[in-house]
């Protein structure tokens, strides 16, 4: 079963002084449970991608169809409830908000869900023990660390059951050790419980560890190869 | 659901920026808070006076010096200037009024001067008046000992004290049988009359009024006393209306065909009064007002600060999947929480301010329920009103330029 099947998508920002073109005819299929590193420079439209894989933005032109449902033409209310269920973000800075406690955070897309309060406390804690930070539930994001931050951002991504969790570099803030730690996490989750995850980055050395590649130039897909896993630990 | 977890959002928010949140409340809380003390001022000013009044008895008339205005059919108070000079009523007057049909009792006062003393003690603010023994038939005054003047005692040198009289002569003691002197003749004091228990008066109050017979006034005085006030009491309050033309009728008789004095019934005399009061207080709670919509332009200019200052976090909202209604809600919410926290305030600032002034100048301060509903709906009202620009431009952001943006 595919998650992600973009057909033909271009998208060009015509709102601007002159209009940009961003993607140029994107063929983009994506399995149910890949482990996927989208990588490119930046002013290659890979955010533009992004954007349109996380329905926060809508192509100009194509298809897109997310779960075998054509969302192309959504209308913003519509992208909302479906990034709601079917898609989790990780962002690479200011992704929890400061004046919540973590758990609180956590329960964020679950209460835009409408979830009784007393579910969502479990929920969120069993998905807080997932990433290992079952010991801080009431602790604020300042008091966290950067790897942290990011493990309970994955936490939240997982709480409505997505079909894809997009990863916007989600390592960009951390050191190389936090780093490896994030990348695993994901590759664990991805491996013990099959969730979809992409992963946009500028960095070659994270897109090694994930299993396919999809290298983005100037808004067109240069390349789409499975990635060759050197073993872990292997020289570089 | 999503209204009880914007609630707590919001509240949230408020604690987070606890200075900030009670500077914005502030505009609120002096708003409601000066409306509801003068509303609740007024309308203690207004009962008490009322109670006063009404205490009289719907069906008693006054007649006073001075010209009304009665001529155009509104009901007015005679001229403050006609009511300084000197009084056109004389006890001729008095007699005739006792004369109309349908009045059962007719009294006069008239104000001696003079200095009350018990001793070396004087009762420097003490007011004499002149009255007959029909006063106690006319007002119902109560008496905490011995009786007010009687039929039999017109021409005796007998004297009724108001409360704050006695006790400024005798103190806690008993005053009865006592002689105190005036104007240099001795007098017995053969009654007390109770404290009235308002202590807001239309002048002065009656607990500082100390009474003698007219006859042995005249005596005193060597001269029949200028009337100031002549009071009838009408059999029955549906006879009123025509006590008061009859009034009119005998006095223009005796004052040659002119209309130099007023008859006002209690409720004239009220309504008059409370037409002051009202337009007073809606005037001052009007100004008052003001401040209110200060706050409320407060409130707005602090949300847009805080919808700018949290574009990123409605960036995330809206990514993970909050709709534009939600955030609306949210901040919507957190702009009536603010003014409602502020309006909950005002209302207990005003409690203690009102009851202070109250407490001050004697009053019992009215905190009437439309009143306290008004505050809260006007706090919410503002709320929403000045909330819903901010909230509209939360709603609005989109989540990639509002994540984009630091």
């Amino acid at each position: 079963m595919n998650v992600i099947e973009l057909r033909n998508v271009s998208k060009t920002f015509t709102d601007r002084a002159e209009p940009t073109i961003a993607l140029v005819d994107i063929d983009l299929t994506i399995a149910a449970g890949e482990f996927i590193a989208i990588i490119g420079p930046s002013g290659s439209g890979k955010s533009s991608l992004m954007n349109v894989l996380g329905l926060l933005d809508t192509p100009s032109k194509g298809e897109f169809l997310l779960d075998g449902q054509q969302v192309a033409s959504y209308k913003d209310r519509d992208l909302a409830k479906l990034r709601l269920s079917k898609i989790g973000f990780v962002f690479q800075s200011f992704n929890l908000l400061p004046r919540l406690s973590v758990e609180q955070n956590v329960e964020l897309p679950m209460v835009y869900r409408g979830m009784k309060r007393r579910d969502r406390r479990k929920r969120a804690e069993e998905l807080l023990q997932l990433v290992g930070l079952g010991e801080r539930t009431g602790y604020r994001p300042n008091q966290i660390s950067g790897g942290q931050t990011q493990r309970v951002a994955i936490a939240r991504a997982l709480a409505n059951n997505p079909s894809l969790v997009l990863a916007d570099e989600p390592t960009g803030n951390l050191d190389t050790k936090s780093s490896a730690a994030i990348i695993d996490e994901l590759r664990r989750l991805n491996r013990e419980h099959g969730t979809t995850i992409v992963i946009v980055t500028h960095n070659p050395e994270i897109a090694r560890q994930t299993d396919r590649t999809v290298t983005i130039r100037d808004g067109r897909i240069v390349s789409d190869e499975a990635t060759n896993l050197a073993p872990k630990g292997a020289a570089k | 659901m999503m209204f009880w977890e914007n609630l707590r959002m919001a509240f949230i928010s408020l604690k987070n920026a606890k200075l900030r949140s009670f500077l914005t409340m502030l505009g609120m809380i002096i708003g409601v808070a000066a409306v509801v003390s003068i509303t609740a001022i007024g309308q203690g000013v207004k009962d008490a006076v009322t109670k006063q009044v009404t205490g009289l008895g719907s069906n008693v008339l006054s007649v006073t010096s001075g010209g009304g205005s009665n001529q155009s059919g509104g009901k007015s108070a005679p001229s403050f200037t006609a009511a300084l000079g000197s009084s056109t009523l004389t006890q001729a007057d008095a007699v005739s009024v006792g004369k109309v049909q349908n009045t059962e009792n007719t009294t006069s006062i008239s104000l001696i001067s003079g200095v009350l003393a018990e001793g070396t003690t004087t009762a420097s603010g003490a007011l004499i008046v002149a009255t007959t023994a029909n006063y106690a038939r006319v007002v119902d005054q109560k008496l905490a000992a011995g009786q007010f003047i009687g039929d039999d005692q017109l021409n005796q040198n007998v004297i009724v004290l108001g409360d704050t009289v006695k006790t400024e002569l005798f103190g806690t003691g008993d005053a009865m049988g006592r002689t105190v002197t005036f104007r240099g003749k001795p007098f017995t004091v053969i009654g007390v009359i109770v404290k009235q228990d308002s202590g807001l008066s239309l002048g002065t109050s009656q607990d500082s009024f100390a009474y003698i017979p007219t006859g042995t006034a005249k005596v005193l005085i060597g001269q029949e006393p200028s009337i100031l006030r002549i009071i009838t009491k009408v059999n029955s309050p549906s006879n009123v209306d025509g006590a008061v033309a009859g009034i009119k009728a005998a006095l223009k008789q005796n004052h040659a065909g002119q209309e130099d004095f007023s008859v006002l019934t209690q409720a004239d005399i009220l309504s008059t009064f409370n037409t002051i009061l009202d337009l007073l207080t809606t005037f001052i709670a009007a100004i008052a007002a003001i401040s209110l919509l200060v706050g409320g332009i407060g409130i707005m200019n602090i949300m847009l600060v805080s919808v700018t200052e949290r574009t990123r976090e409605i960036g995330l909202r809206k990514a993970i999947g909050a709709s534009s209604g939600t955030v609306l809600s949210q901040f919507l919410i957190e702009a009536v929480v603010i003014s409602l926290v502020g309006g909950a305030l005002g209302i207990v600032v005003a409690v203690l301010l009102a009851t202070g002034i109250g407490r001050a100048a004697g009053i019992t301060p009215s905190f009437t329920l439309p009143t306290i509903i008004l505050a809260v709906g006007v706090s919410a009202g503002v709320g929403i009103l000045f909330g819903i620009a901010p909230a509209a431009k939360a709603s609005r952001l989109r989540p990639i330029q509002a994540l984009k943006s630091v």
